[in-house]
């Protein structure tokens, strides 16, 4: 079968000053489609809280609108099933543990069966995960993804529970999750969307989860090629340091690396439709002699079956001459700052809830200040619910004395969401 | 139809592989020729002490000249006394007219060798000539046979005109067809990248290496300059197995920038040239090394051009050396240096000066301005006086024979080593812990190399007597 191919294009400042023992490059992955239109088999299990706090009507019947929309856009031959989420994981559709196909039937049973949950019991969300896992691994789909939908704290049970299943099922199938309202935990469901290569946002209004379970739908079912893995190959004595996503959305796949070697390490990037993505990728090399160029990374896409579908090198030289080393790579700058810009509004809001406005006012006014160098409109607008902007550039802020539960949770939730570079300067 | 994803397999261990890749990812094999198989990146490197005529397919690193008898008319031949020892006119009194930085570069011009065994030491007592302190004893000293090897009519062997040997011409270029110079090892990627280092091979003469057996050179840019001014060549005459003449020439060029390093390649490879060509002529080897030291100059003159300012006219120093089984004739201009060395020397024993037989000796005196000066008492610049190439004043070179009573290395260097060498006995040190004349020569390299490499480096390392691999 003829495969899709990856453009790997790395942007660095090679040139490092004598001495200096770190290479940065952002590695810009775009995917491309074959000839042929790829259709990769894909399964989808629906997790939907239906724990005693759901049962706010406006709520339950909001999610069950949203499971119809998602259940409507499978495409046939889909996997899917729908789990109710309690203090344990109940099957809604299929009965049985496995997998039904979409299909005009079965779509048509699962809306009906759906229709029939009623709210009640703990949360215990590793329990739906699990179910999920099991779901997955009893079935042969090649893209396999969840939906999980909360309102409320996992508090059934210990965080541990959560961690552990997590380790167990990380790289299995990729986990969007969803809260809704403002009685969830940010921090819970990142630690989720961050192990499962998945993403996670806040619905404000119950009604706007319609729209988004379709969209999540369509959107998985648009993935192309399953399992896509990041080989980073470094010299012997280098190492590679940090593996970051950064667009569309900060992501931290360090804890990602699998299959290590003595020179080489893996970082699982989950299912790709044709898009674009961005890395940043920190290798601490040994430094060379002035003159010298050291290959510091190749970086290889590779697809579950071992192919290399694209490839790229950051390279380092050495020099004494300081116009060569002290440019600073715009692409690097402006995804440094992204991540910086993502660290200091979660770090800012976390000392805001604890009392510490000083760092409060200090971490989000450098927020405020990165987000208008890099023109990030979206993050600005969220910033200034929670900060009273003096001035954007310098970061002169004042916290709001009041600020709406729901603004604060939307803020920390996007804050990972990036911007490209705008123009050049 | 989408070329981006021709994919192969290694032949060895079955990874995926892009086609035009040259060695796989996953266990360093080769790719792409599957009859030969992939190469385990733990065999031995490809440098073996198997000469050079019997590796056919690896390609010519050794150029072998069957020779046209040298036609070059006694009469041609400078009529000038050849400077000795005890020339009036050595060492140079007058000012230098061309103050040459030579260590280190890119700083202030004409100071002193910082902390290198040539750094202003106070001169010795005895004011005439004065020695630094690490150089050998005054040449008077009568146990060098000087002219007494000139008397002896040079030994001729029948097959001594067929044919001689010689690094090639341009240098002995590594292309990295032979494994990784900066870690040995062997698989290098597509793009000369190491698969274990990462360091990309050396480019031209970044990196030079060249092994004949009875002679060996390496040469490497260092790791502060940008491109190597470095250079060297050497053969012999005869068979390998029974060299008559094993004659070698280090340069390093004046200056920096491309003109520096092909001032320098020019001049030894045009000076190896005409020495072995003299010498498989059968001349003695005191005349040869005058005659290649005048071809050295013509090749470094005609890369004259009277458009260049004078700072940017082509020069460089030039050592040579001609080894029989008997004696070794070093002739010099500049501060590139030769010493000897023989088993025997103890690294705790600097300076140990004497007799060309135990220990280690600089048989060189550098043509600078402070062994100028420290004639006079005083202290001054590392400054060259003397080189070969444009606005040279003293072209003459200067001719030293010595007949050693045992079995010992001559090693050729520029300042990039000695300059790294606190005492000598360092160098006889580095040398025999080594058993063949590429290992001295490229463990020299890597110490010079691991001491900072300020400057370029090009080492020669000949056994002696000649034809012998290791003493
Ligand atoms: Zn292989
Ligand atoms: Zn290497």
């Amino acid at each position: 079968m003829e495969q899709p191919h990856f453009d790997v294009e790395v942007a660095q400042n090679r040139y490092l000053p004598r001495g200096a023992d770190t290479v940065d490059a952002i590695v810009t992955v775009t995917a491309h489609p074959p000839a042929q239109e790829l259709r990769p088999s894909v399964a989808v299990v629906i997790l939907l809280d239906c724990s005693a706090s759901m049962y706010r009507p406006s709520k339950l019947a909001a999610a069950k609108r949203a499971a119809h929309a998602a259940i409507d856009s499978l495409r046939d031959g889909a996997g899917f099933a729908i789990v109710a989420g309690t203090h344990e994981a109940t099957m809604i559709y299929p009965e049985s543990s496995e997998l039904a196909v979409a299909g005009e039937a079965t779509r048509y049973e699962a809306k009906r069966a759906v229709d029939e949950i009623s709210a009640g019991g703990g949360t215990a969300m590793s329990r739906w995960l699990r179910a999920a896992g099991a779901l997955f691994a009893g079935s042969r789909y090649e893209l396999r993804h969840a939906i999980l939908l909360t309102d409320g704290r996992n508090t059934s049970e210990q965080p541990e529970a959560v961690s552990a299943a997590l380790t167990e099922l990380q790289d299995t199938f990729r986990c969007d999750c969803r809260g809704v309202g403002t009685d969830w935990l940010v921090s819970e469901l990142r630690q989720i969307s961050e192990a499962l290569l998945g993403t996670v946002d806040i619905v404000a209004e119950p009604d706007e989860l319609v729209t988004d379970f379709a969209a999540m739908i369509e959107r998985a079912m648009r993935k192309s090629v399953p399992d896509v893995t990041l080989r980073l190959w470094t010299p012997k004595e280098a190492a590679v340091t940090a593996v970051r996503q950064v667009d569309p959305a900060v992501l931290d796949l360090t804890a990602h690396q699998e299959n290590a070697q003595a020179q080489a390490c893996d970082y699982a990037t989950g299912a790709w439709e044709f898009e674009t993505r961005a890395f940043q990728v920190r290798i601490a090399v040994p430094s060379a002699g002035v003159g010298d160029t050291m290959l510091a990374c190749r970086v290889s896409v590779v697809d579950a079956a071992g192919e290399v579908l694209g490839r790229g090198k950051v390279l380092a030289t050495w020099t004494d001459d300081p116009a060569y080393y002290g440019a600073l790579d715009p692409q690097v700058a402006h995804y440094t700052g992204q991540v910086e810009l993502a660290t200091a509004i979660q770090h800012g809001l976390d000392a805001r809830r604890s009392g510490d406005l000083d760092t409060a006012t200090h971490k989000l006014g450098r927020a405020v200040a990165l987000a208008a160098q890099s023109e990030h409109a979206e993050t600005m607008k969220l910033l200034s619910k929670v900060v009273d902007v003096e001035e954007a550039e310098t970061g002169r802020v004042r916290l709001k004395d009041t600020v709406d539960e729901l603004d604060h949770m939307t803020l920390d939730t996007r804050s990972v969401v990036t911007t490209r570079r705008h123009g050049r300067s | 139809m989408d070329s981006a994803v021709t994919t192969t397999r290694c032949p060895s261990c079955g990874e995926l592989a892009w086609l035009d890749d040259v060695f796989c990812e996953a266990c360093g094999g080769r790719i792409g020729e599957s009859t030969a198989g992939a190469v385990a990146p733990a065999e031995a490197p490809a440098e073996t002490a198997a000469g050079p005529s019997e590796q056919p397919g690896t390609g010519p690193r050794v150029e072998s000249f069957a020779a046209e008898p040298m036609t070059r008319a006694l009469t041609q031949w400078p009529v000038a006394d050849l400077p000795t020892r005890a020339d009036p006119a050595w060492p140079i009194a007058d000012p230098p007219t061309r103050a040459i930085p030579v260590w280190p570069v890119g700083e202030s011009p004409t100071r002193a060798v910082p902390g290198g065994p040539v750094a202003p030491a106070a001169p010795t007592a005895t004011a005439e000539p004065a020695w630094p302190v690490d150089e050998p004893a005054p040449q008077a000293d009568p146990v060098w046979p000087g002219e007494a090897a000139l008397d002896e009519a040079p030994v001729r062997s029948s097959d001594a005109r067929s044919r001689f040997t010689v690094t090639p011409v341009g240098g002995s270029v590594r292309d990295g067809r032979d494994g990784c110079v900066h870690c040995e090892y062997r698989d290098l990627d597509e793009d000369g990248y190491c698969l274990r280092c990462g360091l990309r091979r050396p480019t031209g003469r970044d990196r030079m290496a060249d092994d004949l057996g009875v002679v060996a050179g390496v040469s490497d840019r260092g790791r502060v300059r940008e491109s190597n001014a470095d250079a060297m060549a050497f053969g012999f005459t005869g068979d390998v197995a029974q060299p008559e003449y094993v004659a070698a020439v280090v340069c390093d060029g004046v200056g920096s920038g491309a003109k520096a390093g092909q001032a320098a390649q020019d001049a030894a490879d045009a000076g190896a040239a005409e020495l072995l060509g003299c010498l498989a002529d059968g001349l003695d080897a005191r005349k040869a090394s005058t005659m290649a030291m005048a071809a050295a100059g013509d090749a470094v003159n005609a890369l004259a051009d009277p458009r260049l300012a004078e700072e940017d006219t082509p020069a460089t120093t030039y050592v040579s050396a001609v080894v029989t089984a008997a004696e070794v004739t070093v002739a010099w201009l500049g501060d590139s240096r030769a010493y000897w060395v023989a088993p025997g020397a103890r690294a705790d024993a600097p300076g140990a000066h004497g007799a060309p037989g135990e220990g280690v000796t600089c048989l060189t005196i550098d043509h600078t301005v402070r062994n100028t000066y420290l004639a006079d008492g005083m202290r001054a610049a590392h400054t060259l006086t003397r080189w070969l190439g444009a606005d040279s004043d003293g072209t003459d070179p200067q001719v030293s024979t010595v007949r050693p009573d045992r079995a010992g290395v001559l090693v050729l260097c520029t300042d990039g080593l000695w300059g790294y060498l606190d005492d000598p006995g360092t160098l006889a040190a580095e040398v025999l812990t080594h058993a063949s004349a590429a290992d001295a020569a490229s463990g020299l390299v890597r110490h010079a190399l691991s001491e900072g490499g300020r400057d370029n480096v090009a080492v020669i390392a000949v056994p002696f007597p000649a034809g012998r691999r290791w003493p």
